[in-house]
């Protein structure tokens, strides 16, 4: 049921603004070649992970090769994600093939159980980093992480999703928002302020 | 009592007033029309029928619905003596789920000021052509579904389930060019290179594409792959593949019907004994495309959850409307479709394939006039 990683706080679910896209595999995320929404598939897609815009009014998950199953590789993402929507295998979805994603508006609240907000605290942002599947295991997918936790994660494996290339001191990267209430390593509520942030890795 | 669409217009902000969110109606056609806009070739081919909530299933995970369908069981007879026994067979029968979502009208909105500035029945005019433009999307998805049909059948038949169906695959007998599913036209199998330039439809291929919905299909390990035993009843093409049937000659014809054609185009419903479905739809069914369907109890089913639905509310001087409708197609038994191909090239090769597929649904609305672009003869500007 809808609320086992997202529950919207503030506003409500009907106040705010959605939009379907047609979904692009990435095959190095394991997609599997018919169809992530299938909830039998190798590495599902689930409710709360965050999605890249790719070309043809697509979204697609972010990452590349080397963070498809190694743990090695953080890619953090440096464009712009949305957040998806859809319990994993829900019916609908699995017919239209579309990704319903929450594209706003700025300031809503919503409570995140998927990511990992390790030694976070209130006001802290969170930015989106590769995330081990809940429901496929050794699989990675992409959701809110915060800056200790990716800290932790030795900044020098830390590279931008979708490219190869290392992440520099003044590399900037994307933030879907901040921390309104730390309550776990696995639980925070996050304020919907998306940005870019100048990051300093080391 | 006639209805001028400035009384239309104004009335349908009035009755938004004094009865609240409800439907107006009343037309007239002062204006320009851009295309033609046809009700669902998917509802000719599978009856639509309306389902309740009572008749569907849903999940424990998430708050979906699904149809199930049963499947029959297969079965046989044998010859025994008089003091033989039949084998025995458990019944275990097949089911398939049918999963309902939703197809939607855009959200249309405009301000009650701005409407008045009409003089065609605007509001009338959109909810009319809402209903077409979601059964243009159903139509979309149901030849979706088709396509994915036939190259599951196709693939069931090749080796290595390729579905490389072209011409120098079909006339060299490389992998992929066996007819499981799918037959190239006659002047298609003619050509020197694989590309998707239509030709006209000919005689011999309709009767081809009947005879294989009818026909036994076994490998090389003698596994049945298409079973047979199934009668064609109708065929889907459009209108422009149908114009071709008014160039075949009068060996095709005969001089009756010759004589006919030649004063009133090819009029009749059916060809070879084939119902025939025509549909000027070319942006979704892509010319060079032609199906040949069995009766719906041999294929599948097609349902609409309750009924369309229609909103529409005024807040403040915004007025804003939405149709949609919630619907479930499945092809329960993919072996009841067949394709023909009047184009040598490969169907099922995404890089390639833009011209025979359906079109994006963001770009169904295209439109014919030019006026966005200055675009009408003789232009005057009027300020």
């Amino acid at each position: 049921m809808a609320g086992k990683y997202i529950e919207f706080v503030n506003p409500g679910y009907s106040t705010l603004y959605t939009r379907d896209f047609k979904y692009a595999q990435n095959t190095s995320r394991g997609d599997d070649v018919a169809n992530p929404f299938d909830p039998d598939a190798a590495n599902p897609l689930i409710e709360g992970e965050w999605l890249q815009m790719a070309a043809n009014n697509r979204v697609t998950r972010g990452g590349d090769a080397a963070s498809a199953t190694a743990s090695a590789d953080y890619n953090v993402a440096v464009s712009p994600c949305l957040m998806h929507f859809s319990e994993r295998g829900r019916y609908d979805v699995q017919i239209t093939k579309k990704a319903h994603c929450v594209t706003g508006p700025q300031g809503f609240e919503f409570t995140c159980k998927l990511g990992d907000f390790t030694g976070g605290a209130a006001g802290d942002r969170v930015y989106i980093m590769d995330f081990e599947n809940p429901s496929a295991s050794g699989k990675y997918i992409q959701a809110p992480v915060c800056l200790s936790a990716l800290n932790t994660a030795s900044s020098s494996a830390v590279t931008e999703a979708g490219a190869d290339g290392s992440l520099t001191a003044t590399h900037q990267v994307w933030s879907p928002g901040w921390v309104v209430r730390h309550v776990s390593a696995t639980e925070v509520v996050i304020m919907f302020d998306p940005q870019y942030i100048a990051l300093n890795f080391t | 009592m006639e209805y001028s669409s400035e009384m239309v217009n104004s009335g349908f902000i009035e009755r938004l007033e004094t009865e609240g969110p409800t439907k107006t109606a009343a037309a007239s056609l002062n204006y320009i029309k851009d295309r033609l806009r046809e009700s669902s070739f998917t509802d000719m081919i599978l009856p639509n029928e309306r389902v309740v909530r009572g008749d569907l299933q849903r999940s424990t995970e998430h708050d979906t619905l699904v149809k199930i369908i049963d499947i029959e069981p297969g079965s046989r007879a044998m010859a025994i003596n008089f003091r033989g026994q039949p084998t025995a067979q458990y019944i275990q029968g097949k089911r398939y789920a049918v999963s309902f979502y939703t197809i939607s009208s855009l959200k249309f909105e405009i301000v009650e000021q701005e409407l008045m500035a009409y003089e065609m029945p605007i509001t009338r005019i959109i909810e009319e052509n809402s209903l077409k433009d979601m059964v243009e999307i159903k139509d979309r998805e149901f030849l979706n579904h088709v396509e994915a049909a036939v190259n599951a059948m196709q693939g069931e038949g090749n080796t290595s389930g390729s579905t490389a169906f072209k011409t120098s695959t079909v006339n060299d007998n490389l992998t992929g060019g066996r007819s499981i599913s799918k037959i190239k036209g006659s002047l298609a199998l003619q050509q020197t290179e694989d590309n998707f330039t239509v030709h006209a439809i000919q005689r011999p291929d309709i009767v081809k594409i009947k005879k294989l919905l009818k026909r036994q299909i076994v490998d090389g390990n003698g596994v049945t792959i298409r079973a047979g035993r199934l009668k064609p009843a109708l065929m889907l093409m459009t209108e422009s593949d149908a114009d071709d049937f008014d160039s075949w000659t009068l060996e095709d014809y005969g001089d009756r019907l010759q004589s006919e054609t030649a004063l009133d185009g090819y009029t009749y419903n059916k060809v070879l004994g084939l119902r025939v479905i025509r549909t000027i739809k070319n942006d979704i069914l892509r010319e060079g495309n032609v199906y040949v369907f069995t009766a719906p109890e041999f294929f599948g089913r097609n349902y609409t959850l309750n009924d369309v639905k229609f909103y529409i509310d005024k807040v403040a001087n915004r007025i804003f409307w939405q149709a949609w409708m919630d619907i479930g197609m499945g092809i329960g038994n993919i072996a009841s479709v067949v394709k023909l191909e009047l184009y040598s090239g490969d169907a099922s090769d995404d890089t390639v394939n833009a011209d025979v597929i359906p079109m994006e649904e963001e770009d169904l609305g295209t439109l014919n006039n030019k006026v966005s672009e200055g675009l009408t003869f003789p232009a005057v500007n009027v300020f």
